[in-house]
Formats: structure tokens, sequence, C-alpha cells
């Protein structure tokens, strides 16, 4: 199709020439080819303003400002309604930041307008206005679009660009060489010297949501020149080069707060008309920081006594605003009016019902009241009504709202001479008799005398006592039993769900299933992993020769997941690739975990048992849930290795032993009675003695020979032996003490002979900074860390040493290392159910060092708490210092996942009160957390059943003689709480716990608290 | 996107003279009836507790649980059978809100039955929070004068655009609460400790809500009999209302995928929140009707359900399966394709359908349900789903073609379907079928 000459012409001045001869040019248009330059005016906008890649690693328009200027111009003269208002996106703006370009722009607009005069200007100038907040618009122009008769007079558009007003003013101002130093009174004059300006559109600000904000302004100062030097300040600091332009050229700032308070002063602007349009703005549904502006605006203005009783009817409309924000100023300005003869308590009692009831409102609420008490004091007729608004506020749900309202309340009631007549006392009571079941304590008592008497059928406590259980059993039922892999089809679909990395029951059974359906899969099985294979890889989706590669060339995998992952890749390949061992377990833990290079081993183990198609199953492959192997079970494995001739692991047989159920007594005389089949006599004698009685001591064994090499994961059974019996033995008895066992390994090492004891020490920091809103003084930042420490200096010696104390390179661990430990942390955990207190270790080293730590660190805090909620062993010291490290964190969300551990812990006995009430003891009095944290989680849990208030009792019977002589802040909410505890659980009071009350007696803010306890 | 918009000839207003206030709701309904654009006209029995529901109803259209910038705050309402039922959701669509106005609360005139949109602009909302305890108030739904044109150029109107996702919300809120359980019931007092039990700040993860004694808590772990509420923080839209209620009764479905909480005001009224799965799950994207709009019933049964339903307004799904020989399966049919038009909704406290009054457009059907969509898509291509084989128990093995790669899709028998694409692995069927599964079930069973 050929080009019209005109549309020709004009693309060629919209590519290589200016307005001046664009201006000439759309004024000669002629109608015919009015289609015809719009049609190419919309192709070179797609062509100009399309971002694409115009240099390497730089990406933009290809246009030019001034062809985006031109095509704007035309547009003007062009388009239809449709297209101005859907293509037409750039318009005042056009000259960029160069203001002389800016002004010659918007003088070829209004030519253009004037000679077109499109009817859709207005539509497209509010359409605009909404989508841009007025940014750019100039005012004087849209005054001369008016007077032009080009756009009618639009209050909210008015309204915007008037709020923008003093930012293109200030940008004239910073222009001027030199620059004024009166800019804020040139601005107000601008004001003063136009009043449409000032009479008919500064008003309007009130009324529209418009871009200003609390604090905003103009800043005015020369622009610094580029190139600018910084030097060196007599002080010896370097100073940037904005610092030393600053410094020459100090700048002015001017808000519109300043100007309204100039125009108010110079009596320009009425000021009861604006006091009045702050009130009547404030009312309005507005951004909050145009509220705060409004505010402030009326603050500014300080309205005189005389000012706000003439307003209090506005002030009263603004009590039920929904916003806090408005609400409180609103009460906070009406406070001060009480007391005033001409101040009228209609409106409060017209809004009592949405005010005082508003649990968004507490402490101005608490403030009101306080100020409402006052009143009848000063005179008796305002009784009736203070006593209807103290009533309306009883079902308030902030306990303090309620108790002023109570003692208010009962002020009035009790009156030597009568406040009230028969009638308002009787409507007062039954108020108070209505909400009686509401009240909180605190109101209650003080409403006693007004109440029916309730506490009386509360008096039947139950009362237990509570104690840790002895020992645990795990459940190893029918109901319990992990049901295997039963087809195809079923193993599949649970790879889906393997992937997703988050269920260590399903990984454990996916890995069993694939052992078990080995060389019974369907053909090209392969094919069916694809889908899972794409959502890992998902190039793979493109092209097959990318599925190739992925599935023969090397892969970066990572930690447990990559574990997962690799053997995905192998089974992918019909185990043709093995992917298990290039998996880096190391790496991306800033502190190494033994038990990961274990399960690796174990994850090689059933690669190498799959490839050679060899139909056995993992020794340590679990039974029933969570993760436990039964020790029949475990039997049977050995012998079914015995019968293959294929001798078993050491590192499986390692995480077998940590898995096995060994106090199951039926289980375990059940694995005793096959146990004499089993021919290896060493491995016959550890598990007589892991399957025996609890007690049984540890058969005499042979001394390791001189200078014996510690076992590694490719030792074999043989060597590994003494490495095992070390396992067992922390399994089976995780306080117990060994002193053979060094002899039999050759060496000694944490957690071989003597149990691992990991302690805390406080360390008090400080930091140390300018203090920014006081120049010359310095902010002094006070915390404390706790330092973890299991008294390990080096590396375990051996591999197979599953319960090696953690030791790594990172004193804290890593935000890295905590992210990929949150990951893992499930799948470790599933594999040492029998002793879990060396990762709870590694947890509170990595996690629990501070307070107000960052996510990751909660996350894993969250995540052990979580693993502590099921049934298990009594918590040994790592445990019980998790919890309590739970029961104190900065986070909700981690205190109340530690108050249902405490409260599951009370219930399965795994909870030791004395030991939690010690170790939290010591936190708080050293600081590391404030009281009332822990004081509310406990308060929630009193009365949830008898057993759990003598365990909280047992807490703090630990707890409060850790207390320093000089208590914590808030020590009394303790004491509120141990006093209502002992009165559920008629406890007496030990006697550590007398002795501090002794030392406590002189504190004045615990008096009544040890009062309740005398 | 929209397939409809709605314009109000004026905005609500609630004014103020000396016989009282008049709150005038301004109305627009899809589907009018002829010569009738007043639904309601009549006094509120308590103007103050209804003021409250209203305003929270308000505070529930204008919320937003997750970042997005378009707000609507315009409610349905539907009047019928002696109620009227206001009813909206958060801007996210996780939060579904209903006020229930029933005869004891109303007293006036049902001009006609009808759903309509109502106008909730900001001076109405701000005017009904200063609503006080014994001021009458006169409640209008639409206009009582028909207008049927405005003068051109007027700009009181408002027009906006009814989300499409508000209908596919109303078709999964109805399938949840059809099914849901009363969990717990809540005396006044329970009620408010429930307020100040709810966890401080935005709750990452789910909370589960449980008595420990008589107290109401939320938990972050599950116990038996606890009541999972996902996004807890979103309770708090109720702070204000839950003090003024009689009791509060709480619902969830079996497998904890909503939760829904009706609060007895007292004097007929009624407001009821629910609550989906997650913060970052609208209703409108879950998928828990697709399994029973699978099969396409014929167009005359759903038109004939359409006509008894519109003219009864209320009906129990039991009582109309029993009184008309039908199957109950069928009659959740019936329903799920009713109410995936944005037909149907449920009342949990009367165990009962209630009808609304929208057009009647079985193009919605297939338009609001993209999985619906592209299972059929699938189906009408040759080979993109075929057949493997059936196994024991008629489990039906399938391949169905996705996006670069082929799917296994196993349906029929007695266990759940299953498919190997990214969608079924990462929700596992809580949020419904994929389209894969749909479209073998479509073709297979």
């Amino acid at each position: 199709m050929s080009l019209s000459p005109a549309a020709e012409e004009f693309e060629q001045i919209i590519r290589h020439q200016s307005a001046h001869e664009q201006v000439p040019f759309l004024l000669a248009l002629e109608k015919k080819d009015v289609v015809a330059v719009r049609e190419k005016l919309k192709s070179l906008k797609k062509e100009l303003e399309s971002i694409a890649q115009i240099a390497p690693n730089t990406w933009g328009s290809r246009g030019t400002s001034e062809q985006f200027a031109g095509m704007a111009l035309s547009g003007f003269a062009v388009f239809s309604r449709r297209e101005a208002l859907s293509n037409l996106h750039r318009g005042w703006g056009l000259g960029g930041t160069n203001r002389k370009n800016y002004q010659a722009v918007q003088t070829n607009l209004l030519v253009i307008l004037k000679a077109f005069r499109p009817d859709w200007l207005s539509d497209w100038l509010q359409a605009r206005n909404n989508i841009a907040g007025g940014w750019g618009m100039d005012y004087a122009l849209l005054r001369r679009l008016e007077e032009e008769q080009l756009v009618p007079h639009q209050p909210e558009v008015t309204a915007r660009v008037v709020a923008m007003a003093i930012h293109i003013w200030g940008s004239e101002l910073s222009d001027i060489d030199p620059v004024p130093l009166n800019s804020a009174e040139i601005i107000a004059d601008k004001f003063r010297n136009d009043s449409v300006l000032l009479h008919r559109d500064l008003p309007l600000v009130f009324e529209f949501d418009t871009s200003i904000l609390a604090g905003s302004g103009v800043r005015i100062q020369p622009p610094m020149p580029p190139g600018m030097d910084g030097l060196r300040a007599e002080n010896g600091e370097y100073m940037y080069p904005w610092q030393v332009w600053n410094q020459q050229h100090p700048a002015q700032f001017v808000t519109w707060q300043d100007v309204f308070l100039r125009l108010v002063d110079s009596g320009h602007l009425d000021r009861a008309d604006v006091i009045t349009r702050c009130l009547l703005a404030l009312r309005r549904d507005f951004r909050r920081l145009l509220l705060v502006w409004f505010k402030e605006l009326f603050q500014a203005l300080k309205p005189t006594l005389d000012e706000r009783l003439a307003n209090q009817a506005a002030l009263g409309e603004l009590l039920v605003h929904p916003l806090p924000l408005v609400a409180n100023f609103a009460i906070d300005q009406l406070q001060g009016l009480l007391p005033e003869a001409g101040f009228s308590l209609k409106p409060l009692l017209l809004y009592a019902d949405n005010l005082l009831t508003r649990p968004d409102l507490k402490t101005g609420i608490r403030a009101l009241l306080a100020s409402l008490l006052k009143l009848p004091r000063q005179n008796a007729t305002h009784a009736p009504a203070v006593t209807r608004l103290l009533t309306t506020a009883l079902p308030h749900p902030d306990g303090l709202v309620q108790e002023r309202a109570a003692k208010g309340l009962a002020g009035i009631l009790a009156a030597p001479q009568p406040l009230l007549s028969p009638a308002e006392t009787a409507a007062a009571e039954a108020a108070i008799s209505y909400h009686a079941e509401l009240l909180g304590p605190a109101a209650r008592t003080a409403l006693a005398n007004w109440l029916a008497p309730v506490a009386a059928a509360e008096t039947a406590i139950e009362i237990a006592a509570y104690a840790p259980a002895e020992a645990f059993v795990p459940e190893l039922s029918a109901a319990t039993a992990i049901t295997p892999v039963a087809d195809w089809h079923e193993l599949l679909f649970l790879t889906g769900q393997v992937l997703q990395h988050n269920d260590p029951a399903a990984t454990e059974r996916w890995l069993d299933g694939l052992l078990r359906l080995n060389g019974q899969l369907p053909t090209g099985y392969a094919g069916q992993l694809r889908p899972y294979l794409a959502q890992l890889f998902p190039q793979i989706k493109k092209a097959s020769a990318a599925e190739a590669a992925i599935l023969r060339e090397p892969v970066d995998l990572y930690s447990h997941e990559g574990l997962v992952q690799a053997m995905l890749l192998t089974w992918a390949t019909d185990f043709a690739t093995r992917r298990v061992e290039s998996v880096d377990v190391k790496k991306p833990h800033s502190v190494l975990n033994p038990l990961l290079g274990l399960e690796k081993q174990r994850y090689l183990l059933a690669e190498a048992l799959l490839a050679g198609r060899q139909a056995l199953p993992l020794l340590s492959t679990p039974t029933h849930q969570p993760s436990w192997v039964a020790p029949g079970t475990l039997i049977t494995r050995l012998l079914a290795y015995q019968a293959a001739g294929t001798p078993p692991e050491p590192a499986d047989l390692a995480l077998a032993l940590a898995r096995t159920a060994h106090t199951h007594p039926t289980e375990a005389a059940e694995a005793l009675r096959q146990l004499p089949t089993l021919a290896d006599a060493g491995l016959r004698q550890l598990l007589a003695w892991f399957l025996g009685p609890a007690h049984l001591a540890l058969p005499e064994l042979p001394v390791a020979p001189a200078a014996r090499l510690a076992a590694t994961v490719h030792s074999n059974l043989a060597e590994a032996l003494p490495e095992l019996w070390a396992v067992a033995t922390r399994t089976k008895a995780p306080a117990g003490v060994f002193p053979t066992l060094p002899a039999v390994l050759g060496y000694d090492y944490a957690g071989v002979s003597q149990p691992v004891h990991t302690t805390f020490e406080v360390v008090h920091r400080e930091n140390n900074y300018p203090d920014p809103d006081q120049p010359g003084q310095t902010k002094t930042y006070r915390f404390v860390e706790l330092s973890w420490s299991n008294g390990t200096k080096r590396a375990a010696p051996s591999a197979l040493l599953l319960y090696a104390p953690t030791f790594g390179k990172s004193k804290y661990g890593s935000w890295e290392g905590n992210w990929m430990l949150t990951h893992d942390f499930p799948f470790l955990l599933a594999l040492t159910p029998n002793y879990t207190a060396p990762l709870y270790e590694q947890i509170l080293r990595s996690a629990a060092w501070a307070d107000n730590l960052e996510s990751s660190e909660r996350d894993l805090i969250a995540l052990a708490l979580r693993a502590l909620l099921s049934p298990g062993p009594a918590f040994g010291e790592n445990e019980t210092a998790l919890l309590a490290s739970g029961l104190i964190h900065n986070t909700a969300l981690c205190r109340s996942l530690a108050q249902e551990v405490l409260l599951r812990a009370v219930a399965n006995g795994r909870l030791q009160p004395g030991g939690l009430g010690g170790i939290i003891g010591q936190q708080l009095a050293v600081g590391y957390a404030p009281v009332p944290r822990l004081s509310t989680v406990l308060t929630t849990l009193v009365a949830v059943d008898a057993l759990a208030d003598d365990a909280l009792c047992q807490l703090l019977e630990a707890l409060l003689p850790e207390l320093p002589a000089t208590p914590p802040r808030n020590t009394r909410k303790l004491l509120e709480l141990y006093a209502s505890l002992r009165d559920r659980t008629r406890r007496a009071i030990p006697a550590e716990v007398n002795a501090r009350f002794s030392i406590w007696k002189s504190v004045s803010s615990l008096k009544t608290a040890n009062r309740l306890l005398a | 996107m929209s397939d409809f918009a709605y314009a109000y000839a004026h905005p609500s207003t609630l004014e103020h003279s000396p016989e009282g206030n008049k709150l005038s709701l301004a109305a627009y309904a899809e589907d009018a009836p002829t010569g009738a654009s007043c639904f309601f006209w009549g006094r509120l029995r308590d103007s103050w507790l209804a003021a409250r529901g209203l305003t929270t109803l308000a505070k529930v259209v204008a919320s937003r649980f997750v970042p997005q910038s378009a707000v609507l705050r315009d409610p349905i309402v539907t009047a019928g059978a002696g109620m009227l039922r206001f009813e909206a959701f958060s801007s996210c669509n996780g939060v579904y809100a209903r006020l229930d106005l029933g005869p004891d609360a109303l007293d006036g005139e049902f001009l006609s039955s009808g759903t309509t949109n109502v106008d909730f602009n900001e001076p109405m909302v701000n005017a009904l929070a200063r609503i006080s305890r014994t001021e009458p108030v006169l409640l209008s739904v639409g206009d009582k004068e028909v207008v049927l044109e405005r003068a051109a150029g007027k700009v009181t109107e408002r027009k906006v655009a009814l989300p499409e996702r508000w209908i596919k919300g109303l078709t999964a809120v109805q399938g949840y609460l059809a099914i849901m359980e009363e969990k717990m019931a809540l005396s006044r007092v329970q009620a408010v400790q429930l307020v100040q039990s709810i966890p401080a700040g935005t709750a990452k993860s789910d909370f589960f809500l449980v008595l420990r004694g008589p107290r109401p808590s939320f938990a972050p772990v599950s116990s038996p009999g606890a009541v999972r509420v996902g996004g807890v923080h979103r309770l708090r839209l109720l702070e204000g209302l839950l003090p003024l209620c009689e009791g509060l009764r709480v619902f969830g479905t079996a497998d904890g995928q909503a939760s829904a909480f009706v609060l007895a005001m007292g004097g007929g009224q009624e407001f009821m929140l629910a609550l989906s799965a997650e913060v970052n799950r609208g209703f409108s994207g879950e998928g828990n009707q697709l399994d029973t709009l699978m099969d396409e019933l014929p167009a005359e049964w759903i038109v004939g359900a359409n006509n008894l339903f519109r003219g009864n307004e209320t009906f129990n799904p039991m009582l109309f399966a029993m009184e008309n020989d039908l199957a109950p399966a069928t009659v959740d049919r019936l329903c799920a394709s009713l109410s995936a038009m944005g037909l149907l909704g449920f009342d949990l406290a009367e165990n009962h359908y209630f009808y609304r009054r929208l057009p009647f457009k079985m193009e919605r059907i297939l338009k609001l349900n993209p999985r619906l969509k592209n299972a059929r898509a699938l189906l009408e291509a040759v080979d993109d789903v075929q057949l493997v084989g059936i196994g024991t128990g008629g489990r039906t093995e399938a391949r169905v073609r996705g996006t670069g790669v082929w799917h296994t899709v196993v349906v029929g028998g007695t266990e759940p379907p299953r498919c190997t694409c990214p969608w079924f692995t990462g929700n596992q069927g809580q949020r419904g079928p994929c389209k894969h599964i749909l479209a073998a079930q479509m073709r297979f069973l």
C-alpha cells in the first residue's frame, strides 16, 4: 500500500525534524489526510515507544524525547477520543527535566489545542489525573486551557494540579541565579496575588485526594553542577560532593503547612475557615498520610479553646472515623474541652456505643474515661451522662479500659452523696449485670458489690501432681505400621510428593518402594517419569536433546534434596548413570552435621542395590511411624542380607540402630529369639546387649589394637564394629557413662564414654553509634547473646559416630546454612528418633543465640518446636533449652508453638518443669528477653487442666529463685501468675522461693504480688 | 476481565431528617424484574445493629490480604423469602461475608424478589458509623421510582466492572458451605475471648481453633476437634462485631479447606464470615465444584431446576431429592451447575440453598471454570487423551497431553484420581482436579 504524501512528510518530521516544522505542518493538515497521519502516528508510536534491546545489557525505547514530544503533540491534533484515552499517555511532562524545553512544548501544545479544539480534552485530562495524580501539569497551563474554554473547570483535576503547584514553582526558584532566600514568602505571594487560586482553587485541596502528604514540600536549591569534587574536611573526614554543595548552598524547604500558615497569618486565608475545612477533611475516607497532614495543619494552627468549642460538633463527628488515627485525634481534642462550661456531652453520648466498644482504640478510650471521671466531682449533674458512658465501655475487650470504667462506676455508685436517681442507679446496675460475664478479673473486683457472687461455682478445682514419665515405649502396632508401596502407580505418583521434599515418611516409602519393585516396573516406565523431571529441569519440555544431556551430563545437586533428585535422575536412566555420588552434602552447610554424610551413604547403597537388581531392603527403612524400625524386622533384614551373602553396610546399620525401637518389650523379645540364627558373632553380641534389658551392663569387648584407625563409611562390618558399639550405647542410654568404650575404639570422643552436655555463656554486648537526632552524642544499644557450647574442639574421628556434636567453621551458623538446615532438619531428625539432643544443640547454636534474630532463625526454631510436639522420651537438656527459647521468643508464632509443645509435653510426660524453669530464669535474669513475653504465654495456659497447672507451678518454682535481687521489670506478672497457680494447685511455697520473696520484700513494684502470696 | 458492568443512577445515601434517617441503597440488578427497581422498602427494627453488620461488610469488601490493586466496594443483595442477604468478598477473594436480615429484623415491604448490586460509597459507609442505638432508619434497596434513563452527560453514576471472580467465588463458597459441619458453638463470652486470642500480626502459617478448657484459643498445630483457620488475622474483620453477638457457631469442611463463622446477632440478624484455606487462595481459584460439573446435564434439566428454584427461592437439597425422586448425586450436579452461574447460595444456619436472581447464562459454566474448559479442549483434539489400560477395580490409566510432556493419569475405582502434572503434585487434589484428570474422567468414566 502506498503511503500518502502527508503521512510521508509527517514521518520525516517526526524522525528527523523538530517542532519548528511540525507545528506548521499540523496546522496546515487537510481533513482528508488526518486518517493517514493518524495511522502513521500509531505505527511510529509502536515502533519508537516499545522497549527493545538498544545496546548490550541495555534496554529501552528507541525514540528520543523530542520524538516523543512530537508524537504527543500530533496526537492532540489527529487522535479520536478512543485513541486519545487509550494511546496518548504522554502529555504535559514531555519536556522532561529541561524547563526551557518544557515551556516550548507547552506553547506549541496551546497552539495546536486552540486550532483543533479536541472535544475529548477534559475527559483525557481527568483520566490522566486519575493515573498520574496531577504530576507534571502546570497550574498556569490549566488556567490557560480554562481561559481559552478548551476545558471546563474540573474541581478534582484542579485540586490535584494545585497540590503540585509549589513543586513547579520551587523548581523555577531553584533555576534562578542566585536563588532568592525568601522562597517561602515568594511562593506564598503567588497565592496572594491570584484571587482565583486563593479563593476558588486552593480550598479544593481539602475536598479531594491529592498528592499532599504529611511533611511534603519542595526543596529549593541551585542544581549541583556535574563533575563537582568532594573534599577533606577540617576534622579529616571526607565530604562527598553533595555534602560540599549543601554546605555552600543550604537548601530551603517549603512545605504546604508553611504556605498555609503564612497565608493565614497575613490574613489572606480565613483562620476559622481553614480550621473547619481541616475537620471536614478529616471526616473523609482519605489516605492515612493525607489525613495526618490535615491533622498536623489543624494542630499547627493552634486553635484556641473558643475555636475548639465552636467546632465541638465537627470534632464529635470524628469520634467514629474508621481510622484510629482520626478517632484518637478527636478524643485528644475533646478531652481538653470536657471541663469547659460551653462543652456538651451530647456528641459523646450519641456516639458512645460506636466509640467506647471499639477494640482498636484502647489508650485513647482510657484517657477519655480518665477525663470523664473528673466531671461528676466538678458538677454532679454530669453524673448520669458519665455513668451511661462508663457502662457502655464495660464490655470493651481491653482489660484496662474495663478496669477504668468499672472503678469509675464503683466511685459514682458508692458516692457518699447519691449522684444518681434511683432509676438511674437501677439502670446502671442492670447494665453491670448484663455485662458481668464479659468482665475481666480487675473489673470484677472493682464492681464486686454490684455483681452476683459467681465465684462459688468455680471453687471445685481439680488437683493433680505432674511428674515426667520414666521411660518411653514407642507404639509399634498395626495403627502405626507403615504400609509399603503396593504397585507401580503408587510409586509413580509418590515421586511427585517426594520431589516436594517436605515429608520424610513419604521419601522413606518411596526409597523402599524403589527397592521393592526393582525389576517389576512396566516397560518404558522412564518416559512416565518425564513430567517429574520436567518439574526439576523445565528445559527438557522443549527439546529431547536437553533431556538427554541432563540425564547424561553432571548436574549440580546439593544437600538432602539433592540426594532425592539424584536418585530420580538415576532411576530415569534405569540406573545406567549413577548420580548420588556427585551430590554435595557439605558445601551449603555452614555447620556440617554427620548425619548427612551417613544419609548419602545410605542412598549410595540403595543406588547400588537397584543397579545390581538385588532384592534387598535397606536395614534402616522405618517400619512404624514416625521413623521407628521394629527390632524383629531389623533381625529379619539382617538374616536376608546373610542369606544373600551380602554383608550389611556399616552406615546403614548405624542408622538402623539409631532408629530401632529397642525399648519395645515384645518386639525386642521376638528379635532376641531370632538373634541366634545370625552368623556374625560380633554383631550378635552387640544386638543382644542393645535389645536386652535397659540396665544390662556392657559386656567385655575386645580392646582395640594400638594405633587403630577410626572406621570410615567404607570400612567393613568387622572394622566398624567398635563405632557401631558407640552408636548402640548412646542410642540405648543417651545419658549413660561407658568408661570402657574408648579402649574398644582406640580413642575417646565427645559422646563416646561420656554424654555431651550443652552449656551457654552469657555475653553482654553493646553497639555505639552517633545519635542522628542529637549531634555529638553517642547512642548505645546493649544486648545479650548466648554462646552455646558442647565442649568439642575437634571433628569426629569417624563418620560413623552419628551422634557426634556439630563442629563447624561458623559459631552461629549463617543464613544460607540455616536456610538449608531448615529444609534438611525434618529428614535428619527422622534418622535418630531415640536420641535427638545433638540435632537440637545445632538448632540452639544456629538460631537461639540472640533475641530478635531474623526469619531464617525463626523458621529453624519453629521447625524444631514442631518436632517436639509428638510423643517421645522425656526432654533432655537441649530439648528443654529449645522449649525455653520458644517460650520467650520474639515472634508470636514461636511462642504459640512453644505453648502447644508445653501442653503436649505435660500430657505425654516429656516436660522437665524444673529444668525449664531454671533455664528460663537464668535467661530472664540477664535480660535476654522481657518478662511479659513469658507471663503472657503462661497466663493463657492456666486452668487448661490440673496436670498443666501443677507443671506450670513447678516451672515457676524453679524460675523465681534464678531471678536476681533486683528483679527484672514486670516480675510482678510472674508473681501474680504464681499466686493464681498456687490457688489452683495448693502447692506449698518451696524454701528457695520463700528466700527469694524475702529478698524482694523491699521492692515496691512487687508489694502487691507479695501480698497475694502472703 | 468482566462479562458485565453495572451502573447506578445515583449514589447510595444515608439521609438525616427530623422524622428519622433513610438509608437508600442504589441498586443495579443485572437481571432486574421487569418494571421493578425497588426490592425492599421499610424500617430496620434494630438499625444500630444492622449498621454494625453493614459496616463490617464494608470492611470486608475494602480489605485485601494479598497485594492487589482493584477494589470493588459494592456488595450484592438478594431479596427474597422474607429476607435481605448482603453478600461480599474481600478484594483478594479469600474472605466471603454475608449479612442476613431476616423477617424479625425488617419491618417493611418486599416489593419484588431479586438480586442486585448496591452502591457502598464512602460517605454512606462513614454515615453508617454514626447511626446511634435509638435512631430509626428506613431502608430502601433500589429506587421506588423507576428510573429508566438518565440525562445524558450526568456524572452521578458510577460504572464498576463486576469481577468474574466474584461469581467464581460464589460458586466455590456455596460448594464449601454445603458440605461444612458445625465444629463448635461458642457463647457470647467465648466470642469475646476469641477476639482476644487472635494471634498478633499477620499469620504466615495455619492456625487451628481449639477449646482449651472453656476458652477458645488459636494453636499453630492441629489436634482432634480443632478447626483449621488459614490466615487467622483475617478474623480481625469481625473484631467489632464479635463482642455484640449472642453466640457464635464455627463451621469447617472435613478436609480443612474452608471455615465459616456464623454470628447470631439477635433480632433476626445473622452475620457469616467464610475464610479460604490460605491467605493467598481466593475462593475464585478453588476447583471444588469441578467434579460435579464434569458431567454435562441436559440443558432442559438445568433450565427446569432454575425455574423451580427461582420460584421457591429456598430449598433443602436432600428434601428436594426425596420429593422429586432424584438421586442425591443428580441434585448435587444440578446445584453445582446453577451455582456455577452464581445462582445459588447456601444458608448454613438453615441448611438450605437460596436462590439469587442473576442472569441464567449457561455459557458462564464453562467460561468461569477454565480447567473444565481446558479439559474439554483436550477432548476435542484427536489424540490428546489416550487410554493405556484398565486395571483392577476399574482403575483406568490414561496418557494426557501436557505442556511439552505427556502426563500419566489414573482415574476410576475407589481411590482418588491422580496425575503427574505440577498442579496435582502441588495440591494433591485439595483444590479440585486438574484438567488432565477431568479430561480422562470425561472420556473414560
